[in-house]
């Protein structure tokens, strides 16, 4: 491959293209893998909080635990009684509900956790109109707000994501193979010359998808370091008991290695064609 | 060696040939001359099979322009020599690289490359340069380079166009002396020139004018 020189600043920019390529797909990954997860979360911690009148027997609540079950979506019943209420209460807020009010105003009630495919708005005001039949329920509340927000958002999020991986994926490969053309244009004397003095095109070919191939792999480790200690930041920065920060696991970092790598060989191979068409 | 049967070729634009017949043997010398745009280039390129023609045949060393595959035209073009009036040097390497990428693309080994590439820098008068770059040498070394690149796969034949086109007369005639030296050892030479002063100075060899899009041979009146 001696015979085919490389020109050392061109090497270099479109190594350093291909990692800002394989970086920006690698951020908004993140960014769209942790967005996803957030939603989840948020939804995931959607659920219905049946208020019963004071006055309920307990024989009662087994009963209605029972007929709750039976509702279509409902994955499980948790009774909680006036105490327990109090003592989440002290624990949420630090102070004892009786200090406040002299009384426990708080009300029995049932926590009613829905499966995931039931965690929409419109499938929650179902179940909460056939929890309505009981009388022993005085009230029902869920994250009405919470989830208004997830199903405005969700759609958009998702369209967000689909433009803003085809823009990048795009903008990448135009990048790549525009800085890969410019170098290869620069050597269009050298492979007009070896084409003229005999070289193969296959000659001429090879150490050119070799360089891109070496380029590409340079290119996208450069960018999985980059990137593994801006997500190591981030993770130590953003990680709390709610929320536990995502990094791109080693799969996946393979996988944008082989991206980049890809990338880098085939925008060679395809520029270098464009100069051996005439024989 | 090559053969060019009732050959016709036209651009676009403008006809160059038609009808063209002739033949050049092993170890002749043949200059090609003609008004500037009357094809001299063309011709060579087709020899070097870049351009092919529109109607009759040529052969070269075998290969016939009608039949010959693309991956034939490789092999057929490390069987000539080409000499450009603008050398076509790789400028981002030394006159050792340079003389030496004939023989890469050979898949020579190191050795026998080196041995060929200064035997063929010395024969040509630019050893001393070896390890220059293309733009550290003069008009005429630079040809000399180029015709040790031309040479240095021991080709049947060495074509040159204008291979003196950028050079002063002395240097020029020094080219046209080392190419005779090339010819005088059994390699064929053909140049296409509109040098007509280096043509009469050799009036002993074949000479071939392109004339009303034709290729004829001509003798020079004293």
């Amino acid at each position: 491959m001696r015979y085919l020189k490389t020109a050392k600043s061109a090497v270099i920019s479109s190594t350093i293209v291909i990692a800002l390529a394989v970086l920006l797909l690698g951020i908004y990954l993140t960014i769209s893998i942790n967005s996803v997860k957030l939603l989840k979360l948020i939804r995931d911690k959607v659920e219905i909080d049946a208020y019963l009148h004071d006055s309920i027997q307990p024989g009662d609540i087994s009963k209605l635990t029972a007929s709750i079950k039976t509702i279509g979506g409902v994955k499980n019943v948790t009774y909680i009684s006036k105490e327990e209420a109090a003592k989440i209460f002290a624990e949420e807020f630090g102070q004892d509900i009786l200090e406040v009010f002299d009384y426990n105003p708080l009300p029995p009630s049932l926590k009613i956790n829905l499966y995931d495919e039931y965690k929409t708005i419109d499938r929650i005001e179902k179940i909460k109109l056939e929890l309505q039949k009981n009388p022993e329920i005085a009230d029902i509340v869920y994250a009405q707000k919470n989830l208004e927000i997830i199903e405005r958002n969700s759609q958009s999020l998702v369209f967000l994501n689909l433009s803003l991986l085809i823009i990048i994926t795009f903008s990448s490969i135009f990048l790549i193979g525009n800085t890969i053309r410019l170098m290869i244009v620069a050597k269009k004397d050298t492979i007009e010359i070896m084409k003229l003095i005999g070289a193969t095109k296959e000659t001429i070919r090879t150490p050119f998808i070799m360089e891109g191939f070496f380029q590409g792999l340079a290119g996208s480790l450069l960018a999985v370091i980059i990137l593994q200690i801006f997500l190591g930041y981030f993770y130590s920065t953003y990680t709390n008991n709610d929320f536990n920060f995502s990094i791109i696991d080693t799969k996946f970092l393979i996988l944008l290695v082989i991206f980049g790598t890809l990338l880098g060989t085939l925008g060679s191979a395809i520029s270098i064609r464009r100069f051996l068409k005439i024989a | 060696m090559i053969n060019f049967n009732n050959i016709s070729y036209a651009y676009p634009s403008k006809e160059l040939f038609t009808d063209v017949s002739f033949q050049i043997d092993k170890g002749e010398f043949v200059f090609l001359i003609g008004e500037s745009g009357t094809g001299k280039t063309s011709l060579l390129r087709m020899i070097n099979m870049e351009l092919f023609p529109q109607s009759g045949e040529l052969v070269v060393y075998g290969f016939n322009s009608r039949y010959i595959k693309k991956p034939e035209i490789p092999v057929l073009r490390r069987k000539i020599g080409f000499v450009f009036q603008d050398y076509k040097l790789l400028n981002d390497r030394d006159v050792f690289e340079n003389v030496a990428l004939p023989l890469y693309l050979a898949g020579m080994k190191p050795d026998i490359i080196k041995k060929k590439v200064y035997n063929v820098l010395n024969e040509v008068g630019v050893f001393d340069s070896y390890k220059k770059m293309p733009n550290e040498l003069s008009g005429g070394e630079q040809q000399r380079v180029s015709i040790a690149r031309a040479m240095v796969n021991e080709p049947y034949i060495l074509i040159a166009d204008e291979p003196t086109g950028n050079l002063d007369p002395f240097v020029s005639f020094e080219i046209i002396k080392l190419l005779l030296n090339i010819n005088y050892k059994g390699t064929a030479v053909f140049i296409a020139t509109h040098n007509y002063d280096i043509v009469r100075r050799l009036k002993s060899k074949r000479l071939l004018q392109i004339k009303d899009k034709k290729v004829l041979d001509v003798v020079i009146k004293e």
